[in-house]
């Protein structure tokens, strides 16, 4: 059941377009982020939803409902803001109970929804305690808490982990994802870290410049993605310009880039904006290969444990591999190979 | 819509009460320091009939205006380098140190902020009567300034040494800096805007204050304020007092500038704060 | 352990020491000659003699009365008029900076000089008698200056103290950060409960500290009503110097005293009540119907 559309938003500054003809629809305990590049406009698009920003044009529905006109405080969204935003002179109690007062519900309800809120993110400690007696991480849940406690129809989240050191990031990222399909609360979850959203989601939306660029599952945009943005935004792909593509049977085609002749597996119809090839860094198979040879020079090598990462040269054009073999040398020539259904065809965007 | 318009309203309106508020003042002040005895300003004009810069000479000459230039002029860096010196201890320690009662401490500094001036005055005049130390009246202003500016210049300088960052005195007794060293490439460069915010601050509080050089300076000793409120006591020759009155108030005016550009390459607290947490 | 703490007390001497010493050295004389010890001339007994005589005169309690009544209102004058105009500056616009600057300006204005500019505006050859006689409202130059109900002193006061007052809070409302305020309303805080639940107890202790020196300030006067106050009464201050040119040095200190005693309750009754009235979760909230609901069924 969808519980969020957005249609149709426009959103300028002076002369900055930040969103343009951005459309969104989500369902219910559906957990989606917005991954981009700071200033695509995921913060803004957050902001419209729980109604802090007026769009230019455009209308937001929670439950079919158009909140377009509705202000902040009689929405039913809540926002966990990258810098936590607790009131510093309330205790961690007050905190969490300060939307249960505002929104005026019942008192025996209200204690319930406290009671199994503080006990889903273990609090029960630091009740008396204020939000500078607190580390990251609690101050953290105490956000997420206070947002959730009233069980807002959606959650929003402003780059919650941002403020976190690396460490502490997975869990408190783990915790977030929990307590979401614990409470079964739809989520929107804004970052510019493309691991955080791969790992956390059900589905990831991709931004850039105010427009959606690619909307899928997580695996789906590693696997496929359909843009020159979306393949090295997410991962690390090694992407060729082509050109002369020639069409074989079986839909193959084959064509030219600065490192050779590849020969791809590609069902659609080329069009203009088609002019890119990519592929993983994991996918090259080093050593025998019947397709798509290629012959380089290893420039570096950065062993890491599971695998292994080298920068091969191929004429002057430098691409990555990844790898499970070992005993690699310096500037030593290797053969490697990959899959036509392993080279994906991408826009030019 | 409404948001608007009230924003508007309330921005003129700010402006021509700003207007009212100083410009109008200043202009009456400047005007009448250039009224000139040959023909008084009566109330049916708008502007003085005759404007010179007789009352200006007049007061430089006759009257102790000299005198009160110096001494002021004179008190208050004594009084600010004092001041500077009193405070560096005390505001190294609440800089760099974690202590029992350190919070404690810090309000006890601000005691003198809260100490009613003239009370201060009358009986430190009645301390230094009672010990027989008549003839050391001025030393008594200079440490009753001193005290009276002391949490500024604390607070400043706290602010200051908290900014000193570990790392750098680290690092140069790595170098292995001797301690003269040490403060020199680690400290100095970092306290000094503080320094000079320190100085600047009592600089003017000590040139403008009243009680204190009114209680235990008069007669003998005068102040620029002291004389201003002589000239307006029973024979309140106004045009006097205006000169008086630009006398004191311009040279602050450039001074306050010059600070606030200072400051704000600096801490914007240390201002903000105005020795106060 | 020990030699770091008697090197911190090392430290503090010239500072917080001298501090300590002189006021209370200050305090000490104060209250000792009030009770007829420490004497400059004559003997020195010990006596309540001053404090009866004191309290049974008429102008003594009216200073104080008096005193009491310039530092209140000023004090509330300066903060009624200094907070919204904070709230107003909180975030930049264009020429906020412009409109501050005018505002603040009679920081760096000498007690002194703002008198002198205020007699300028209100005497009889002043600016507003001027306009007065011109528009012919009056035909002869109305007094204002020295008027009885000290309203000039309250009008110098508020115009000294006002920019004070709004620096403190304006620097408290503008380290409010939109987050806060927007986290607020996100959970369903109106404007209304915005103001009361998070920005009045926010700014709670820059509004304390500014009340608490300016009503010493106003309370301990004695320039501005030298000049521009009732001929007929005394402020504390003015009372005390008063006593010392007649060389009554004890009944001086005894005012001393009440300066002092009434200055330290005055600033802890100005805390107590800003504390009281703003302190979250303000007026009428509901949270702070729930405490006031807890207290009384807990006492029951």
């Amino acid at each position: 059941m969808s519980i969020l559309k957005v249609k149709n938003l426009f959103k300028s500054y002076g002369k900055i377009e930040v969103l343009k003809n951005f459309s969104l629809d989500i369902d219910s305990t559906e957990f989606v982020s917005l991954l981009g590049p700071s200033g695509c406009g995921k913060t803004t698009v957050l902001k419209i939803i729980s109604g802090f920003i007026s769009p230019d044009k455009g209308t937001v529905f929670i439950e079919d409902i158009d909140v377009s006109n509705t202000p902040p405080e009689k929405r039913n969204t809540a926002m966990c803001f990258q810098s936590y935003a607790l009131f510093p002179h309330l205790t961690v109690e007050d905190n969490i109970k300060f939307g249960l007062y505002e929104k005026k519900i019942p008192k025996n309800k209200s204690k319930d929804l406290f009671e199994e809120a503080i006990e889903h993110l273990s609090l029960s400690q630091e009740l008396g305690k204020y939000p500078n007696e607190l580390s990251g991480g609690q101050q953290q849940r105490v956000a997420l808490g206070r947002a959730l406690v009233t069980r807002p129809k959606i959650i929003l989240f402003d780059e919650p982990l941002s403020n976190l050191d690396a460490i502490l990031r997975g869990t408190v990222r783990n915790e977030i994802k929990r307590i979401q399909s614990e409470f079964k609360l739809t989520a929107i979850y804004v970052t510019h870290d493309q691991s955080e959203a791969l790992s956390i989601s059900d589905r990831v939306l991709l931004m850039k410049e105010g427009e959606i660029n690619q909307i899928d599952t997580p695996e789906k945009i590693y696997d496929n993605p359909i843009s020159y943005f979306s393949a090295s935004f997410v991962g690390i792909s090694n992407i060729h310009h082509f050109k002369n593509p020639k069409k074989l049977e079986n839909n193959f085609i084959e064509v030219d880039t600065n490192v050779g002749k590849l020969k791809l597996f590609y069902k659609n119809n080329l069009t203009d904006k088609n002019i890119y090839v990519s592929w993983r860094p994991e996918k090259a198979e080093v050593g025998e290969q019947r397709e798509n040879t290629l012959f380089g020079r290893i420039k570096s090598i950065a062993f890491q444990g599971a695998f292994t990462e080298l920068e091969v040269a191929i004429k002057n054009i430098k691409i990555k591999i990844i790898t499970q073999k070992r005993g690699f040398k310096i500037n030593e020539e290797i053969k490697f190979g990959i899959k036509p259904e392993n080279l994906l065809v991408l826009e030019q965007s | 819509m409404i948001a608007k318009s009230l924003h508007r309203i309330l921005f003129i309106s700010m402006i021509i009460i700003g207007v009212i508020w100083i410009v109008v003042p200043f202009i009456m002040a400047i005007l009448w320091s250039l009224v000139d005895p040959a023909e008084p300003w009566t109330v049916d004009l708008v502007t003085p009939p005759v404007m010179s810069f007789y009352r200006w000479t007049y007061m430089w000459e006759s009257s102790n205006l000299k005198d009160a230039l110096f001494n002021s002029y004179l008190l208050a860096p004594t009084v600010s380098i004092i001041t500077l010196i009193f405070s560096i201890p005390t505001a190294y320690v609440f800089g760099r140190y974690n202590f029992v009662g350190k919070e404690i401490a810090k309000l006890l500094c601000l005691l003198p902020l809260v100490t009613p001036y003239f009370v201060l005055s009358v009986f430190l005049t009645a301390t230094i009567i009672s010990f027989g130390l008549s003839e050391y009246r001025v030393a008594a202003i200079v440490l009753a300034h001193a005290v009276m500016f002391l949490p500024y210049a604390i607070r400043i300088m706290t602010v200051g040494f908290e900014q000193v960052s570990q790392e750098h005195i680290d690092a140069a007794r790595d170098l292995s800096a001797t301690t003269f060293s040490r403060w020199r490439v680690a400290y100095f460069p970092a306290l000094r805007p503080a320094f000079f915010a320190s100085i600047l601050i009592v600089f003017i509080q000590s040139i403008e204050e009243f009680a204190v050089a009114f209680i235990l300076g008069s007669p003998t000793f005068v102040t620029i304020p002291t004389l201003l409120f002589s000239t307006m006591g029973q024979d309140f020759v106004r045009p006097n007092a205006a000169v008086l009155s630009l006398i004191l108030v311009v040279p602050n005016v450039v001074l306050m500038l010059f600070l606030e550009k200072l400051l704000r390459t600096a801490n914007p607290a240390m201002i903000s704060g105005k020795g106060l947490k | 352990m020990l030699a770091k703490y008697l090197f911190i007390i090392l430290c503090l001497i010239p500072g917080l020491g001298i501090i300590l010493a002189l006021i209370g050295f200050v305090t000490y004389i104060v209250i000792m000659q009030s009770i007829g010890l420490n004497n400059l001339f004559g003997e020195d007994e010990f006596t309540i003699k001053f404090w009866d005589k004191i309290f049974a005169r008429k102008s003594y309690n009216r200073s104080v009365r008096y005193s009491l009544y310039i530092g209140t209102f000023s004090t509330i004058f300066s903060i009624l008029i200094a907070y919204p105009i904070a709230l107003w500056l909180r975030k930049p616009f264009r020429g906020s900076l412009f409109i501050s600057s005018i505002l603040k300006a009679p920081l760096l204005v000498h007690g002194l000089v703002a008198a002198f500019l205020f007699l300028n505006v209100i005497e009889y050859h002043g600016l507003v008698n001027q306009l007065l006689q011109y528009l012919n409202f009056t035909d002869q130059p109305i007094r204002m200056r020295n008027d009885r109900n000290a309203f000039g002193v309250l009008f110098l006061q508020t115009w000294k103290n006002m920019p004070f007052a709004l620096l403190l809070l304006a620097g408290a409302l503008q380290s409010i950060s939109d987050d806060t305020l927007d986290a607020a309303r996100d959970l369903g805080a109106s404007l209304y409960r915005r103001f009361i639940d998070i920005i009045i107890p926010l700014t709670i202790s820059a509004m304390t500290a500014a009340a608490i020196i300016i009503f010493i300030g106003a309370f301990a006067d004695f320039t501005f009503q030298k000049i521009a106050g009732p001929r007929n009464t005394f402020s504390l201050s003015q009372l005390m110097v008063e006593y010392r040119g007649r060389g009554k040095w004890n009944e001086a200190a005894t005012v001393g005293v009440t300066l002092i005693v009434l200055s330290f309750f005055g600033a802890v009754l100005v805390a107590f009540i800003i504390n009281k009235l703003f302190k979250y979760p303000g007026w009428l909230s509901p949270v702070k119907m729930k405490n006031i609901k807890s207290i009384i069924t807990r006492q029951k």
